[in-house]
């Protein structure tokens, strides 16, 4: 799987997401921004949120059915949500274990 | 209530087929799943073979459904199995099997439905027994599977509310269907001179409190387990 178009999928799905926020974010939406804890994007409702969006968007456009709320995942301190690079990686991550 | 897009699980049979058929009847678009291959046919109805308790086919089940109509507006979680037998010689498959479809088959329903509910709302009816709040002798697997649903229910309505989905449990009394079959009529009789309505209870009862929390008036409701027949 092509990592450069897992990323542009998240990408587009945090913009998504943000454009929906009340306090209509002004932020830039990079592989840098920070999805979750102090100063990130989301709050926790927010991230799980987005964690279905983009379940379904890996669904619909690359029919890939996969479970991103693994609970090692939700609570890792280091974990995927630092920032959307890192959760590009988890992506990819178990888009590799699913093959397997 | 306008055309819905309402998914029924255990559909093939008893008070899920009962369900699902008015629903049809009613003008709205029903998907039914079941473990058989094939079912009944009418106008609105697709028929989905479908084990609540296999995750990835769920999966599958409810994001088709939700993708080919558009929308998912309603869940009624029918599907369920029974085995009344004394506690001391409930076998372990049974136990398993009870747990894994009335349980896990339900939460995995809640939580996908859910998902395709989290932009537009929706409406989700989980299924109880009086079995629990009577504490019927030979009925603890069954009993606690259901009380497993209650206790679910009433979390996962508080975590799904912000997108706005209600969640709710109708729990019935004895009603003649395949899941109280082997349990001779005598017991059941006795079971009704236990209820504070002294009667079996019928598909239209259930009906009745599907249709109350299915209500678009009832978008404040969410949590709340309904017992049938005068249990409480």
């Amino acid at each position: 799987m092509d990592r450069e178009k897992i990323k542009s999928m998240v990408l587009e799905c945090l913009r998504e997401a943000a454009l929906e926020m009340d306090d209509a974010r002004d932020l830039e939406i990079d592989g840098q921004v920070k999805l979750f804890g102090r100063d990130g994007l989301f709050d926790s409702l927010g991230l799980v949120s987005f964690l279905v969006d983009m379940e379904d968007k890996l669904a619909d456009e690359l029919d890939l059915d996969l479970s991103l709320s693994d609970e090692k995942a939700l609570s890792a301190h280091s974990g995927p949500f630092r920032s959307a690079d890192s959760f590009v990686d988890y992506i990819m991550g178990v888009i590799r274990a699913e093959g397997e | 209530m306008p055309d819905r897009v309402i998914l029924v699980t255990g559909a093939t049979r008893g008070i899920g087929r009962f369900l699902a058929q008015t629903l049809c009847e009613r003008g709205h678009v029903v998907v039914g799943c079941g473990r058989s291959e094939t079912a009944w046919e009418a106008k609105n109805f697709e028929y989905v073979s479908c084990d609540v308790g296999d995750e990835k086919a769920v999966i599958k089940m409810v994001r088709s459904a939700a993708k080919k109509y558009g929308r998912l507006d309603a869940v009624l979680n029918c599907a369920g199995v029974a085995s009344m037998n004394h506690s001391l010689l409930t076998p372990g498959s049974t136990m398993e099997k009870i747990l894994r479809i009335n349980v896990m088959g339900t939460m995995l329903v809640c939580r996908e439905a859910a998902k395709a509910m989290k932009k537009r709302g929706g409406r989700i009816v989980n299924m109880s027994s009086v079995a629990v709040p009577m504490q019927i002798e030979g009925e603890a697997v069954y009993a606690a599977s259901k009380a497993a649903i209650e206790t679910f229910t009433k979390i996962f309505a508080r975590e799904v509310a912000p997108f706005g989905i209600t969640c709710n449990v109708v729990a019935p009394s004895p009603i003649d269907t395949d899941l109280i079959r082997g349990v001779p009529a005598e017991k059941i009789d006795q079971l009704v001179e236990r209820l504070g309505i002294k009667r079996r209870g019928t598909f239209e009862d259930v009906l009745a409190v599907v249709d109350f929390f299915l209500d678009e008036n009832s978008d404040y409701i969410s949590g709340q387990t309904l017992y049938l027949g005068g249990v409480s």
